[in-house]
């Protein structure tokens, strides 16, 4: 097979693609060879790889062609990926963006990347850019400096997932796997304007990749469009019994009920919440999503989470488990993480643990209260943060506290949610809205954001590289 | 839950006892950050929420 083909590859859907695959349209092996040569062009401006792995891609990719001329009809059946490096890959580096991991080889590999490659028979392409640890944001002296947005390269790409956002918003893979333990999937998908989900925790397995707070962190996909995050979704959701907080529940194929008509859903709103930390301009995005699901015949509900406020408890949880996670390595190896980083994991160590419990107790409360919320509506609504990615400088000042988020909540809670594109700043850059659901019902999420996506143009647009 | 404010010397104290050394350029910024994540739990009321389970479930549900 060779192609022939005049569509612009880089920005494929992982279905238009299965289906040229299969119409002997378009080979995986040329396919993958262009990925990489896109890669090899892109990634010293994009910094999104930390390792490719060319002669593996171009293997898998010859045992996919192999297998489709063979009838095999896997949906991701030589589909070009690549993941965060925190996900374990036997035999290739991983370094979890951290100089204390800088030449680790693991010996065991991620499920979620099995399922991917060994059972969907993905290409696997490399290793992307992470915030060291999933945490904080790395400076340009960092061993591994930080991936630029692809939009703008003055601005980030949103972290920690930033090398997974970039390369999937560039067109250097059709898809990747991020982690979030307070937005870290949703953040970069809304900073480079592609569709990023949050599973329900225990949805996916978090078996060999690194932790930061197990009891927060997610592992999840991230591609262009719902569909695509759909089609991943069904390889990596699966009770996993390597992941103590796996969830024995039904999964499914999650592209069955993706087009189906929202006419009649009931969307809860939560517009007390993000109207006074958004900015006019996200806001006015915000305010036109709303339209169009109105139009879509969907009932637009205003709903509020009475204890919000608690939603800071993320902080107290999160440090208290980096830290007791980090602690032997911050003992013996601490010079080999940087200030800002070493200090907040430290800072970790230092509530009480009647802190850490009490913010266990209101985690709870939380959750129970968007539970409630869902005995009335399908569906919540916000935006993912308070505008678009802001620049290196700003970020290096307070990346933490230096913009509105609105991520942390179905952490604490555990409800899937997804980032979607819906507008650009008028500098540019794209905004996501959140769309969050119940637990394990990530079907009515991906039907909800894809209803939008079909109104809509934002998730066609792409940089100019 | 203490109902003082946490302060820089607060974080100072705690680090003192735990043998955990914090940077003195990071004090000031952690002891506020630690402030904002605990600020919202000295609000609650202590007699309903010890009878709060502290663990979490997920199920899947439609009402």
């Amino acid at each position: 097979m060779s192609s022939t083909l005049s569509v612009d590859l880089a920005y494929l859907s992982i279905s238009e693609t299965g289906k040229l695959f299969r119409q002997r349209e378009l080979s995986p092996v040329d396919l993958t060879q262009y990925h990489l040569d896109r890669i090899n062009q892109l990634n010293p401006k994009l910094r999104a790889f930390i390792t490719v792995t060319d002669e593996l891609a171009l293997q898998q990719a010859k045992e996919a062609e192999e297998a489709i001329y063979q009838g095999d009809t896997r949906p991701l059946l030589g589909i070009p990926f690549a993941h965060k490096d925190i996900y374990m890959t036997e035999g290739i580096l991983t370094t979890a963006g951290s100089a204390v991991y800088a030449d680790y080889i693991p010996d065991k590999t991620a499920t979620t990347v099995s399922q991917l490659h060994d059972q969907g028979g993905a290409v696997f392409v490399g290793k992307l850019s992470t915030h060291e640890f999933a945490s904080g944001i790395s400076t340009e002296d960092h061993p591994f400096p930080p991936a630029r947005n692809p939009w703008n390269l003055d601005h980030i790409p949103g972290g920690s997932s930033s090398g997974s956002g970039t390369s999937v918003a560039a067109g250097l893979v059709m898809g990747a796997l991020g982690t979030d333990t307070g937005g870290s999937i949703r953040h970069p998908g809304s900073a480079c304007g592609i569709a990023a989900l949050k599973p329900t925790y225990g949805r996916c397995s978090r078996y060999g990749v690194f932790d930061l707070s197990w009891s927060l962190d997610h592992t999840g996909p991230m591609a262009r469009s719902c569909e695509d995050v759909a089609l991943m979704l069904g390889a990596i959701a699966a009770y996993d019994p390597k992941d103590p907080a796996s969830a024995n529940v039904p999964t499914g194929d999650y592209t069955t009920h993706l087009k189906q008509d929202i006419k009649g859903m009931k969307l809860g709103v939560l517009r007390s919440w993000y109207e006074p930390s958004t900015t006019p301009e996200a806001l006015s995005a915000m305010n036109e999503v709303i339209k169009t699901y109105l139009e879509l015949g969907a009932e637009i509900v205003d709903v509020e989470v009475p204890s919000i406020s608690l939603a800071s408890i993320q902080g107290v949880i999160s440090r208290s488990e980096a830290y007791s996670y980090h602690a032997d390595n911050l003992k013996k190896k601490r010079d080999l993480y940087p200030g800002w980083l070493r200090n907040s994991i430290l800072s970790g160590g230092l509530y009480t643990a009647e802190e850490y419990i009490t913010a266990q107790r209101a985690r709870q409360i939380l959750k129970l209260e968007v539970d409630n919320l869902f005995k009335d509506v399908d569906v919540l609504l916000s935006p993912t943060r308070g505008d678009s990615a802001m620049t290196f400088e700003q970020a290096y000042i307070n990346y933490q506290s230096a913009q509105a988020s609105f991520t942390r909540l179905y952490n604490i809670t555990g409800h899937p949610a997804i980032s979607i594109p819906c507008g650009f700043s008028s500098s540019g850059l794209p905004f996501g809205l959140q769309i969050a659901g119940r637990p394990f019902d990530e079907a009515t999420v991906l039907q909800v954001g894809y209803a939008y996506e079909k109104s809509t143009e934002w998730h066609k647009l792409h940089p100019s590289l | 839950m203490t109902s003082e404010t946490f302060t820089v010397e607060t974080l100072k104290a705690r680090a003192e006892l735990a043998g955990i050394t914090i940077d003195e350029e990071y004090l000031e910024d952690l002891a506020s950050t630690m402030e904002k994540a605990l600020a919202p739990l000295r609000k609650l009321d202590p007699e309903i929420l010890k009878w709060v389970e502290p663990a979490l479930t997920f199920d899947a549900f439609k009402p």
